[in-house]
């Protein structure tokens, strides 16, 4: 498991307005993704992501699988991706769903002001449902496109490239 | 449960109040997937919205993260460029399917493609497609050869879903006309043209006005055929007349080297994806050349690039650009290459008509009764002097020690200006230029009442005391509204 200093890079973003991402994997390894919609960090190296849960799929792969969230800064595409083991998922609760309030309008915002996209077209992509996963979170990487993407960062404590 | 998560379950849908005033509200179902075709999702190519891809490794492991653009190859197969051997490459070659996530910029629809990597292609048209993004990009970061396109990965597509229901597009505000009444006017204008000078503003007024391209610049070539240069602008914040492309460099240059419509969407994005790649190269410790600023408007979106043929000769070229969204299509290219036509072979034949009327203009004597009265007094500022600097290596001109033209122009105004202060002359003809060894014209099509007419309008468009005035067929007069000395240099202009 990581330190606690591991999703600061992601957090740093999600309050710029950020594009989260959540990737997952069915027991024959084909990878499935959405868009999540809020991330927050409890203690100890455990993230909760809410994600679009209208996909069966996804749902059925985040279910104790193992998942990849992305968070890439709509203004300049710094991105950051976290990977971990899921524990459990469950219904948004309340501080997820205002995470998930605050952290939606910076993104909208942000696309707003950066590619001129109207409010309206963009809350066509909100999802009908949302899910909430807790994730042990294991590994860190700096995502942003470029040279140095895939550079793990600090506190992750294992291997692997993202 | 708050309030707004209780109205939520009652519609079987999750709905947030963000009291913020963007109210992000949800409740939309989804309906039963049609047939969809690659075909029916190409407004999710033009990179208005970045794609997301997500793969997995051979343990097991996801790895999701958000790409440029996605192109489509035929029917059932898309492009992804590589520019860096990234974990997404990785996965792909131990496990070889993945699973795209597209959005339609004009309606916001979402696409949900599955995908099987077929092979990796290094050359040919689709590598050469994709290769011009990377290195127009590449040429604006001053990356070139380090940002490159090492391959395009081609994927079968094995399923496309769509992602919620579908959407009409939103009605986007000032479109070009793209119609055909349009066009006939345009043309209808064009032929009412008398000379070269008129109808180079007919046709860029024509193109904004008419058309409805309010960001638009025509360029000629050079008499060397291997330089465009600016003529005629609008709706930029500088006019740069005279703003000079290389022949097959850049994102204008390269396709118009090619005699090639060049249609560029998604701009901004790329642009943003290219800002931070090229501050990662520099923390990585290469060191990018100099900048290489476009003849663009600032947070341009998308862009046509129209070769203006004559003849089956290229003659020039027009650039449209769009800031808002709302992004240039198909039917742009074909409204612009009728116009461009039109365009091309009137401006031919204006040039050849011009080239005649220059054969036989002498200056009249009327003429020659004020070609010695110095400049008016009310144009005179004391004893001061504008200093009019010309460089001989390049023929570049500076007056009152701003940069105003180069070339052939250049020369052109050196030797004007030095008739002008020899003998106190202020009306000359085409003729006699022609005629002039120091401007190094050659011998066949000299592009000179090209060159003329881009002197007069870059005078016209800086703020400096002299102008050219067209007094007749083949005949002009350089009005001097200051004292002038003029200095030679030979030296490299700083």
């Amino acid at each position: 498991m990581a330190g606690d200093g591991f999703a600061s890079p992601l957090l740093s973003l999600v309050d710029k307005g950020v594009g989260l991402l959540l990737g997952t994997v069915d027991d024959h390894d084909v990878p499935r993704g959405t868009r999540a919609w809020g991330v927050r960090v409890l203690d100890h190296g455990v993230v909760r992501v809410t994600f679009g849960a209208d996909d069966e799929v996804v749902v059925a792969n985040v279910t104790d699988g193992i998942v990849a969230i992305t968070g890439a800064d709509v203004r300049d595409l710094r991105s950051a991706q976290l990977k971990g083991r899921v524990r459990a998922v469950a219904e948004p609760d309340d501080a997820d769903l205002a995470a998930v309030a605050f952290q939606t309008e910076q993104f909208f915002r942000a696309i707003h002001e950066t590619d001129l996209h109207d409010f309206d077209l963009l809350r066509r992509i909100m999802p009908t449902r949302m899910l909430t996963a807790e994730v042990e979170v294991s590994d860190a990487y700096d995502q942003t496109p470029g040279p140095s993407a895939g550079t793990p960062l600090a506190d992750a404590t294992s291997g692997g490239q993202s | 449960m708050t309030d707004a998560v209780a109205r939520a379950a009652d519609v079987g849908a999750t709905v947030i109040d963000t009291g913020t005033g963007i109210g992000i509200g949800i409740g939309i179902g989804h309906e039963a997937n049609d047939e969809i075709t690659l075909a029916d999702i190409a407004g999710c190519y033009e990179g208005g919205v970045p794609a997301v891809i997500c793969t997995a490794d051979d343990a097991g492991v996801p790895n999701i993260t958000y790409l440029s653009r996605v192109h489509q190859v035929d029917r059932d197969r898309i492009a992804i460029s590589n520019q860096f051997m990234s974990k997404t490459s990785r996965n792909i070659a131990v496990n070889p399917v993945a699973d795209l996530l597209l959005i339609n910029p004009q309606t916001y629809e979402e696409f949900r493609l599955s995908i099987r990597y077929e092979r990796t292609e290094r050359r040919g048209p689709v590598f050469e497609r994709l290769r011009d993004d990377v290195e127009s990009l590449a040429e604006v970061l001053g990356l070139q050869g380090v940002f490159r396109l090492r391959a395009a990965d081609i994927h079968r597509v094995t399923a496309i879903e769509r992602v919620g229901r579908a959407h009409p597009p939103v009605a986007q505000p000032d479109q070009p006309a793209r119609s055909l009444s349009a066009l006939a006017e345009l043309t209808e204008r064009l032929q009412r043209a008398p000379d070269l000078d008129y109808l180079i503003e007919v046709a860029i007024r024509g193109i904004d006005e008419v058309l409805g391209y309010h960001h638009v610049a025509m360029l000629l070539l050079d008499e060397s055929g291997r330089v465009l240069y600016t003529i005629a602008s609008r709706g930029f914040d500088e006019q740069n007349i005279g703003a000079e492309v290389v022949l097959g460099e850049g994102p204008v240059g390269g396709p118009l080297g090619r005699c090639a419509l060049h249609r560029s969407t998604g701009l901004r994005q790329l642009s943003k994806y290219g800002r931070t790649v090229r501050s990662s190269f520099v923390a990585s410790g290469v060191r990018p050349g100099h900048d290489v600023p476009l003849p663009t408007l600032s947070d341009v979106d998308s862009r046509v690039v129209v070769p203006l043929r004559s003849l089956g000769q290229l003659v020039g070229g027009i650039v449209v650009e769009r800031r808002s969204p709302g992004t240039f299509t198909v039917d742009d290219e074909h409204c612009l290459t009728v116009a461009a036509g039109v365009i091309a072979s009137a401006l031919e034949q204006a040039r050849g008509l011009d080239v005649l009327d220059g054969q036989d203009a002498t200056i009249e004597p009327a003429d020659r009764g004020r070609q010695h009265v110095p400049p008016r007094a009310d144009r005179q500022d004391g004893d001061a002097r504008t200093i009019v600097r010309f460089f001989e290596v390049d023929g570049s001109v500076f007056v009152g020690g701003e940069y105003l033209i180069k070339g052939v122009a250049g020369r052109i105004l050196r030797s004007l200006v030095a008739e002008h202060l020899a003998s106190g002359r202020t009306d000359f003809t085409n003729r006699e230029l022609r005629l002039d060894r120091t401007l190094d014209l050659p011998g066949f099509k000299d592009n000179l009442e090209s060159r003329l007419l881009l002197l007069k309008r870059r005078l016209d468009e800086r703020d400096v005391p002299l102008r050219i005035d067209k007094t007749g067929r083949g005949r002009f007069a350089l009005d001097v509204r200051a004292r002038l000395a003029l200095e030679t240099v030979d030296t490299v202009p700083v």
